[in-house]
């Protein structure tokens, strides 16, 4: 496996790491400082109620009832956390809770007139190692009270909950990163398993597929996609191959002849007449050579679309009169009668006049050809709807059931006729010339009994 | 009659030359674009063969810069490439005709004479004759020796074809290309066929036979 993408998987997991761990960090801060906040408010009210007692206790001036209510105060919630007392107008102690864990003297006084008896003012001290609250209130008189307490008691509870905290964060993040890692792992495992078959499929083997996923996703889709690409790219390879093999055979064939030829023609002794006739023969087997491939390359431009044909409206009537004009010596000196049926009115399609003359030429040639001595060829043309329907039938030898499937692929030729001329390109022609006009053909055929081919092509608009 | 041969393939070219000379014509070699630019703008020539793939400045460009430069000559385009466009284009370009390779040496030299003849603007006469025959082509009449033959349209076409190019071979490709308004394979027997008809008719008690069949390339009428 390589190191990148082992890094791939480093990186997924840092990435996805940090993210959560500054998500958790924001956690962490907001929810420290609710409790913070929380803690104070709960000990601001605790004092501003005791301060606000207080306050009516001194409104009626009775100081032994204050000091009563204040002992109770400090008692209640211990002498070492709380503290209350009455300061005078001048400054003097009218009243005290005893004993006090702070001295006076710990508390600076608010300077006079920044009190009032609805505006109590807070603040925090820190004294001898713990925080402490205060709340001042006047009351009616001008006295000033003071009521303290501890924050040690929150304190201790928040950085205990603060390490709670911490510590679940961090367990969080562990697990956190440690599943990312393997998320991460699993999909890398799942690349790589297609990036190892096309790495074997770089080597040439077509044959691998891609692993179908546990589940169903994007990578199993993926997967699926890949695979589906893979068959057809097997399939024009294994096309491919079979038509190379083809063309190599096709090629083989005349040079071989062209080469023996000579060949016997160079041996000693080589009379002018032999050196001409094997000459002829040369300039024969180059042209059906060279035949051959412009028909090839003309099918293969056909078919992958590069050539894009003329589209002119076309009378169909008028092309099969040309062909039958055409071919009919042909058909006189096999004693064959071409009959033709069609309809009245002239029959349009939209297409390349020279390409669709091949192609009825190519049909009409074949009908000939393989039809014996005094049979019978007809052509039809009728309009069906928005196209247009062109038959050429036979009397002829016909074609076997097992032949008739692969009739318009390249090179085909039929076991009966494979000793006669003919490139086994003609009826691929056909084919390819058709679907280029977006039509089809269809044979119909037994053998011995004739042969049928319909070809329907989108009429003219 | 001065032909300018712009071709790189050595053995093509030799051949082209050779043919050309024995056809009565002078001729001029360039092996590459840049040569043959130089010739066709400075010397005046009746025809140029052009080859499109050159080394150096390729056949169109070549094309191009002669005919911006208003050089008139008619050219007659070689390439191994057949397609339509490529024709299209080569003909855009400012080329009079196009061949593709391979091609029969008999179809470049009636091409250069067609070419010649179109730029010299040559009337084609009313009357074709070869030998003893006699072809009327306002009355659509055939005569050999003085005895009127009965042709069928296609027939006389085909007779027509081979008067025009006396002396000359035409191949199969040519006769239907320029014969027939119709697109068939050469393989077919269609030209054969007719040939030996029109034969029959034109040769039959004759000593003489007018036409031959060239094997490998095609046929000739020859008085």
């Amino acid at each position: 496996m390589s190191s990148s993408v082992h890094s791939l998987r480093f990186r997924l997991t840092m990435r996805y790491a940090l993210a959560f761990a500054v998500s958790l960090v924001l956690v962490f801060v907001v929810l420290d400082w609710f409790l913070a906040v929380e803690a104070l408010r709960q000990s601001d009210s605790l004092l501003m109620a005791e301060a606000q007692r207080a306050a009516y206790l001194a409104g009626r001036r009775k100081v032994r009832i204050l000091q009563a209510e204040f002992d109770r105060f400090a008692r209640f919630h211990g002498a070492d956390r709380v503290m209350i007392r009455m300061l005078d107008r001048d400054g003097g102690v009218v009243a005290a809770s005893q004993p006090s864990a702070w001295n006076a003297e710990d508390f600076p006084l608010p300077a006079v007139g920044t009190v009032g008896t609805d505006a109590p003012r807070r603040q925090t001290a820190f004294v001898r190692g713990e925080r402490v609250r205060s709340v001042y209130l006047s009351d009616e008189t001008g006295g000033l009270i003071h009521v303290a307490c501890s924050l040690r008691d929150g304190d201790t509870a928040l950085s205990l909950q603060r390490r709670v905290l911490f510590v679940g964060l961090a367990l969080s993040l562990l697990v956190g990163t440690a599943y990312a890692g393997r998320a991460a792992g699993r999909v890398i495992t799942r690349v790589n398993d297609i990036r190892r078959t096309a790495a074997s499929i770089a080597a040439g083997d077509l044959s691998q597929r891609v692993p179908a996923g546990p589940e169903s996703d994007e990578l199993r889709d993926l997967g699926d996609t890949f695979n589906a690409m893979l068959s057809r790219t097997e399939a024009l390879i294994v096309e491919l191959r079979r038509v190379t093999d083809n063309i190599a055979h096709e090629l083989r064939t005349p040079i071989t002849r062209m080469r023996g030829t000579m060949e016997s023609a160079l041996a000693p002794p080589g009379t002018e007449t032999e050196m001409r006739h094997a000459g002829a023969v040369v300039l024969e087997e180059c042209d059906r050579l060279a035949r051959t491939i412009t028909v090839m390359l003309q099918i293969a431009r056909l078919e992958s679309g590069r050539e894009r044909l003329p589209r002119a409206p076309v009378d169909v009537k008028e092309l099969i009169l040309g062909a039958v004009e055409a071919f009919e010596t042909l058909a006189d000196e096999k004693a064959q009668r071409i009959e033709t049926a069609l309809p009245e009115t002239s029959v349009r399609v939209a297409g390349d006049r020279p390409a669709l003359q091949r192609m009825l030429a190519n049909l009409l040639d074949n009908a000939i050809k393989y039809t014996p001595r005094g049979g019978d060829i007809s052509i039809t043309c009728r309009q069906t709807g928005a196209s247009v329907e062109l038959a050429v039938a036979d009397t002829g030898i016909g074609i076997s059931a097992p032949d008739l499937p692969h009739i318009f692929e390249r090179f085909y030729r039929a076991a009966q006729v494979r000793g006669e001329q003919g490139s086994g390109l003609g009826l691929c022609l056909v084919h390819s010339i058709v679907l280029a006009h977006g039509g089809d053909v269809r044979a119909e055929s037994k053998a011995g009994n004739g042969s049928r081919f319909v070809v329907r092509l989108p009429g003219a608009t | 009659m001065k032909i300018l041969v712009v071709e790189d393939d050595p053995r093509t070219a030799a051949f082209i030359v050779k043919g050309l000379k024995e056809a009565g014509f002078v001729v001029q070699q360039a092996a590459d674009g840049e040569t043959g630019r130089l010739l066709a703008m400075h010397e005046p020539f009746d025809a140029i063969v052009l080859d499109l793939m050159l080394p150096g400045l390729d056949g169109l460009s070549l094309l191009k810069t002669i005919r911006a430069a208003g050089v008139r000559t008619p050219v007659l385009i070689l390439s191994a490439k057949s397609s339509v466009d490529d024709k299209v284009e080569g003909l855009r370009a400012g080329g009079d005709d196009y061949l593709a390779k391979p091609f029969a040496f008999s179809e470049l030299l009636w091409r250069v004479h067609a070419l010649i003849r179109r730029s010299s603007g040559q009337q084609a006469s009313a009357r074709l004759v070869a030998g003893d025959l006699e072809m009327d082509l306002l009355k659509r009449k055939v005569t050999r020796d003085g005895r009127p033959i009965e042709l069928q349209p296609r027939e006389f076409a085909l007779l027509e074809y081979l008067m025009r190019n006396a002396g000359r071979v035409v191949t199969k490709t040519m006769i239907i290309e320029h014969v027939w308004e119709y697109n068939f394979d050469p393989q077919t027997n269609i030209v054969e066929s007719r040939m030996s008809r029109l034969r029959a008719k034109i040769d039959e008690g004759f000593d003489h036979p007018l036409i031959q069949t060239v094997r490998g390339t095609g046929y000739m009428l020859s008085a």
